[in-house]
């Protein structure tokens, strides 16, 4: 029974979440080269790059969780989607903030619709804002579930769409605005490579109480239905 | 029976039941001519300015009055219990979607007959560059938004909040067909910007068949939701 380890794997992952934001922290704001042009407003992205990967994995563990549910009717699969969904948002929610944040200096604008990875995250969050509404506000678990996993599912394959969709309604019309270079220093890669794995580490923590939080949820449900 | 003759019996039977009635043909037909009309209104439209601004006025009358029709379409099933009866119905599950489909997208059809030819009355717009861009368009553009409309209109008759949700969930699940249906009108509308738009009509068609293909298959879980 995977229940045993579930307290001690929780302990250790939140001690090293602990130890790797620590060290993250250190070393995106201290470690890392400031860069020449943008300054200091450059070290957002030690935070803004990591929480677009983790929005990314929260959102496919969503679909997965969807295909497996409706595939074994596991009701374990459905806290995993719910509590992965909920992260997703929290970090699509941080990936518009400190990119808005970072744009109004550098683009000197707080928006601008000719980034296809801009408008699809906006996109992306309205898709999952969606998914958490259906969670509220259908009656009836079974139903709930499946309708939430069939949401899922057909919004995660919707992303590429937008993605190519809004890339060529912007590649007919001039470009504005170019992409920066990849070139940097080695300081930098190393310090974006460790936040997006500290960051990936943090998440999993999330999800790891969150699932817990759900599935004891459904527990309490059913000890009360048995016994109420 | 087969798969088409289904398909056929189930929109033959709602057709008949919409058309006996008329209101809601008559209310969608009507709120498109006057959201047209409001429209015109808010952006106080120039003759200038309506490039900018063309497919949208265009398209939003369609759009709005088919989604409020998708609610309303197939209401008379949840009286007397006639959709357990057409779910014992020996019919195909997904032949009940693309009967519900094409019975919407008849009466889409009708609103954008009356609607569109509005809009050029009203412009005083310039005869469209290609017509035959403009109807592929057309035909193109509202069918991937009924399906996707019925397709989760179906999912969302269980929520409390049906009404709201169905738009929250279909505008951004339909962005891209929105960018392809706004690109290719105004590149129907006006003759110099053309350019790209293969692209932009298999994207529609594309977008069209994975919400036609994949909810007649998965019509029969859809139900039990």
């Amino acid at each position: 029974m995977m229940q045993k380890y579930l307290n001690p794997t929780k302990l250790f992952l939140t001690f090293a979440t602990g130890i790797l934001m620590v060290i993250q922290l250190y070393m995106s704001l201290f470690y890392a080269p400031t860069e020449k042009y943008m300054g200091h407003i450059q070290r957002i992205m030690y935070f803004h790059v990591p929480s677009a990967f983790v929005a990314f994995a929260a959102f496919t563990i969503v679909f997965i969780a969807g295909i497996m549910y409706l595939y074994t009717k596991n009701k374990k699969w459905d806290a995993l989607a719910v509590s992965s969904a909920e992260i997703g948002v929290l970090f699509t929610t941080v990936v518009l903030v400190t990119g808005s944040l970072w744009a109004r200096p550098v683009w000197n604008a707080w928006w601008v619709w000719d980034d296809p990875r801009l408008v699809t995250a906006l996109i992306l969050w309205f898709i999952y804002i969606a998914y958490l509404l259906i969670r509220t506000s259908v009656a009836g678990d079974e139903r709930r579930r499946k309708f939430a996993a069939v949401f899922g599912i057909v919004g995660f394959i919707d992303v590429p769409l937008v993605y190519f969709s809004v890339k060529w309604w912007r590649t007919i019309h001039p470009k504005v605005i170019d992409e920066q270079g990849v070139h940097m220093p080695a300081e930098m890669a190393q310090t974006l490579f460790f936040s997006i794995f500290a960051f990936l580490v943090l998440f999993i923590t999330l999800l790891l109480y969150r699932y817990v939080l759900e599935s004891q949820k459904e527990n309490v449900n059913e000890l009360r239905n048995k016994y109420l | 029976m087969t798969f088409i003759n289904q398909v056929v019996l189930i929109l033959n039977r709602d057709l008949r039941i919409e058309f006996r009635s008329k209101s809601l043909l008559l209310s969608m037909v009507i709120f498109a001519l006057l959201f047209q009309v409001f429209l015109q209104i808010v952006f106080d439209a120039k003759t200038q300015a309506i490039q900018m601004i063309a497919p949208g006025i265009l398209w939003l009358p369609v759009l709005l009055s088919a989604m409020l029709g998708f609610n309303k379409y197939g209401s008379a099933e949840r009286e007397n219990g006639a959709l357990t009866g057409l779910l014992v119905s020996p019919i195909d599950k997904g032949a009940l979607f693309l009967g519900k489909l094409i019975g919407n997208y008849v009466l889409v059809f009708i609103v954008i007959v009356t609607s569109v030819p509005i809009f050029f009355l009203f412009l005083k717009q310039p005869f469209p560059a290609s017509i035959g861009l403009l109807l592929t368009t057309l035909l193109l553009g509202s069918w991937g938004f009924v399906a996707i409309g019925v397709f989760l209109t179906t999912l969302a008759h269980s929520s409390s909040i049906t009404e709201l949700l169905v738009p929250i969930m279909i505008f951004p699940l339909a962005v891209p067909l929105f960018l392809a249906i706004i690109q290719l009108t105004e590149m129907a509308l006006f003759p110099s910007l053309g350019m790209g738009e293969n692209l932009w009509i298999l994207l529609l068609i594309g977008y069209n068949l994975i919400f036609t293909v994949a909810p007649t298959f998965l019509f029969d879980l859809l139900l039990e939701v």
